[in-house]
């Protein structure tokens, strides 16, 4: 029996479109696409789409080489040295979308919310992470099914709340001149997205088979389709394209437009926090996926131990983006983003075109 | 060293051997893992088979009881017609004295000429001399001496290789009486007693079934704790039935006087915060689990059932929800989850609320608390940690204190003592007031063990809105939300059906309405889905 556990369509669905979801409004860098005048509603959508088509590719090449999970398709695409090496890439990204949304959620708490420092904060929430993700699989789809109502109830109440600031002037125009710069930022989105697909891959012995996976994933993809498109539209229509290149946060900035002088004011504060629940929940996935990847590569039978290496990593880049942002350091996480795309996305098709004509020619050999 | 390996230990996950998993794909074959033939079967042990010589059997029946100084054990030695000799052998008390002389002596003493010689001695008298209706013959010394601590009777003749083992039990039980700890406005009224026949007569009485089972089972304890498990075996998934039959078999310790202690060895994990099994007093309540799938183990000594697997959602239901109408039972299920949140979440809440995020109160609530805790000279987390403790103080105290007294405890405690600690400046009456509601909150949970886990969750809490505000709840929910995820009941994850979702319709929270048909819980697999 595998060690990771099993869990069914239901919550493997809520586990990746919270990890979507997530990736999408807090992890991608949807303030830089305002400050070139792109249109995030419409850019991050088409970047959740074209993650799944990625997506599918290679789970038709898992399927067709009868792979158990993507590492064994990775050491089949690739030989097991290169296969090994690209599932430490998929690993590393994995951290990088861990960081990313935390980091975000946790300078929104430091910057307004707490008196205190952004190391204690750190202390609070990652350690809770690392429990989740040391419990195992099984374990986090039984967490995000408990949380997945909360999460899409408080994203439905934030957009319901501020529906009087919407002003759809604020949308023109909705494509720029410039639509090289949509692609390059549409392409840069898939980031946030590609390693949450590529995990659920890896996970094909904890839900029964690459057919119960595909399902999830596409449930998935069509939630976050409309999580992201809707929430990001909202908020397009709330604030000048200039004023969002410049906030923070603007899913919160959104909710403190609006109201004044009642208790629904401040359900602002209660959504930053159901929001830090969905990127805990996300963050423990991704950690759980690199772990696994770092344990395929290294053939271990159990990836829990590495959980609590990654979480130490995770800390460290937390801390040293943190500094950068202070002016310590001059290494900032979002410019690995920006362009971490031209080596990802190939290497995904590589990986899946390799491994068909692998088994296309094992087939004709056959016959 | 010791420390290097349990730190390698502790990093490095290894499922322990014993751990029972009930697979999805599980049909509820006994040629699974967890087969009968190999878990169940008792031990072969080495037996004292009895003497053909009346006077080595006295010898033995003497030292295994200490006669000499067990006085209860009475040895009736007796000489028939025909000049045979024999005795019979019981404990006073345990063996009623008029079944023994109308039904087994006098007989035997009337037959002395007839009875033959030897070994056919034995089911001449069980056939045709002793008037008793559970009768046996048995050629184990320990199995006797066992039958006798019971209450039974043993019949040794000079010359017999075996004893007739008479059913002459007849010691003082308490009866069937009411409820105490679960009680009804609507249902029946009956409840568990001491006595393991009773209780499965009470079952036998509500589930007339021909595929009821009770099965019982010997641990190996020095009192010999007999247990019975009880189960439909038309619906129950025999996977588990043997799991339960294997982890009976397995304890080895020196006694097991009650249930609570016998979940105990029956669980691999000791550390468990959360109920595995559910316990109930109420007939009506086990029959219905049984009914449905579940398995309920009885110990003989136990006024209690334990059923098993249980979900976080059965251990939050109650009897009561089933006698109503489908809308009332829902507006009481939902009351209850509602209770049990409150419960646990709003000390920790207002600790976090007052704390560090005042923005989110309004400012009437605001100066409520400013003015009720202006004399107030114990920060706000001492206080409620306080609160809380008294809280349980009386509670324990009001549990332990007979009859009326003990209600005395909780009208003392509540109004005098915390009207006394207001007006003394110790606590506000805010914080009075968010303490007790969160005790209501706790009582609501129908499952006496469950509400005190929430109890010390609640406990963690606190000390997390204390001390990070609504990051430390945050962080405190996903962290409990994940371990209560994590637990298994006799492989059943402790959320189902709501995560793993399952393939029944059948509500959880909302009480669904009695005429939907499968009335089964799909989530043990049991026999009946095999066939749907």
């Amino acid at each position: 029996m595998s060690t990771q556990g099993r869990i069914g369509v239901t919550e493997g669905a809520c586990i990746f479109s919270t990890a979507l979801v997530v990736s999408g409004l807090f992890g991608s860098e949807a303030q830089r696409m305002y400050d070139e005048a792109v249109p995030s509603y419409i850019a991050l959508p088409i970047a959740i789409i074209a993650s799944a088509f990625i997506f599918l590719l290679v789970a038709h090449a898992l399927k067709k080489s009868r792979s158990q999970s993507l590492s064994e398709l990775f050491c089949y695409s690739l030989g097991n040295v290169a296969g090994g090496a690209a599932s430490l890439v998929i690993a590393t990204f994995n951290v990088l979308l861990v960081s990313a949304p935390l980091m975000r959620v946790i300078d929104i708490l430091d910057s307004y919310l707490f008196q205190s420092t952004f190391a204690n904060i750190s202390f609070f929430v990652l350690p809770a992470i690392g429990f989740a993700a040391w419990m195992g699989f099984e374990t986090l789809g039984r967490t995000a099914a408990c949380f997945a109502i909360v999460l899409a109830m408080s994203l439905v109440a934030a957009i319901c709340l501020s529906f009087r600031g919407y002003d759809t002037s604020r949308l023109y125009p909705i494509m720029s001149n410039n639509t090289g710069d949509f692609f390059r930022e549409t392409g840069a989105s898939c980031v946030a997205f590609i390693p949450c697909f590529m995990t659920a891959l890896n996970m094909t012995r904890g839900m029964h088979g690459i057919k119960y996976v595909k399902k999830s994933a596409l449930i998935s993809t069509v939630i976050a389709v409309l999580a992201c498109g809707v929430t990001e539209l909202c908020i397009s229509m709330s604030f000048p394209r200039d004023m969002i290149a410049n906030t923070d946060m603007p899913l919160r900035s959104m909710l403190l437009n609006v109201f004044t002088g009642n208790h629904i004011m401040r359900f602002d504060t209660f959504a930053i926090f159901i929001w830090l629940v969905g990127a805990m929940v996300s963050s423990a996935f991704y950690i759980y996926g690199a772990a696994s990847f770092y344990a395929g590569t290294f053939k271990q039978k159990d990836s829990r131990p590495a959980v609590l290496g990654m979480v130490i990593i995770v800390m460290c880049i937390l801390y040293t983006d943190h500094l950068s942002v202070v002016g310590a350091t001059h290494m900032k996480l979002d410019t690995v983003y920006r362009y971490s795309f031209v080596v990802l996305i190939p290497l995904m098709v590589v990986v899946a075109v390799a491994a068909l004509i692998k088994v296309g020619i094992k087939e004709k050999k056959a016959s | 060293m010791r420390f290097f390996s349990c730190l390698m230990k502790a990093l490095r996950f290894e499922r322990p051997a014993t751990e029972f998993e009930l697979l999805e794909t599980e049909n509820g074959s006994p040629s699974g893992k967890y087969a009968e033939s190999k878990g169940s079967k008792s031990k072969k042990t080495t037996k004292t088979h009895v003497y053909s010589r009346l006077a080595d059997n006295v010898t033995y029946i003497n030292d295994k009881f200490c006669a000499d100084i067990n006085k209860d054990l009475i040895v009736r030695r007796f000489k028939m017609l025909g000049g045979r000799e024999g005795m019979i052998v019981f404990l006073s008390g345990m063996a009623r004295a008029d079944t023994i002389n109308d039904f087994v002596l006098r007989p035997v003493f009337r037959c002395g000429r007839d009875l033959p010689e030897g070994g056919e001695a034995a089911k001449f008298l069980i056939e045709k001399v002793i008037d008793v209706s559970e009768i046996e013959a048995e050629e184990g010394l320990e199995k006797i001496a066992y039958y006798i601590s019971e209450g039974k009777t043993a019949l040794f003749l000079d010359g017999m290789h075996s004893a007739v083992i008479a059913d002459t039990r007849g010691y003082e039980k308490r009866g069937v009486s009411e409820s105490e700890n679960e009680r009804t406005v609507f249902g029946p009224k009956e409840a568990f007693n001491e006595n393991l026949r009773t209780n499965i007569t009470l079952l036998r009485r509500i589930i007339k079934a021909s595929d009821f089972i009770c099965e019982f089972r010997e641990t190996k304890t020095k009192n010999k704790a007999r247990a019975a498990i009880a189960y439909c075996a038309e619906v129950a998934n025999v996977t588990v039935v043997n799991e339960v039959k294997r982890r009976i078999a397995a304890i080895e310790t020196s006694y097991a006087l009650d249930l609570g202690t016998l979940e105990q060895l029956m669980e691999p994990n000791r550390l468990m915060l959360l109920p595995r099994t559910l316990m109930t007093e109420r007939p009506d309540k086990a029959a219905s689990h049984i009914l449905s799938g579940h398995i309920a183990v009885l110990l003989d000594g136990s006024p209690f059932a334990m059923i098993l697997p249980v979900t976080l959602f059965s251990l939050m239901s109650s009897g009561e929800d089933t006698y109503m109408t489908a809308p009332l039972g829902t507006v009481l299920r939902l009351v209850r989850y509602i209770g049990m949140l409150i419960s646990i979440l709003l000390p920790g809440y207002f600790l976090a609320a007052a704390l560090y995020h005042q923005g989110v109160l309004s400012s009437e609530v605001l100066m409520t608390i400013i003015s009720s805790r202006r004399l107030v000279y114990v920060s706000l987390g001492s206080e409620m940690i306080f609160l809380l403790f008294i809280f349980h103080l009386i509670r324990e105290a009001g549990m332990r204190v007979p009859g009326s007294i003990g209600q005395a405890i909780g009208i003392i405690g509540g109004l005098i003592l915390g009207q006394a600690a207001v007006t003394a400046n110790i606590v506000s009456s805010v914080v009075l007031i968010l303490v007790a509601l969160t005790g209501l909150g706790n009582f609501c949970i129908p499952n006496y063990r469950l509400s005190l886990t929430a109890s010390y969750i609640r406990i963690g809490a606190v000390i997390a809105g204390w001390m990070a505000g609504f990051l430390g709840i945050a962080a405190f929910i996903v962290v409990s939300v994940a371990y209560v995820a994590s637990q298994k009941s006799y492989g059943v994850p402790y959320l189902t059906p709501f995560a793993p979702k399952t393939h029944s319709k059948r509500p959880f929270v909302i009480r669904g309405f009695i005429k939907m048909s499968n009335r089964h819980e799909d989530y043990t697999n049991t026999m009946e889905d095999k066939k749907l």
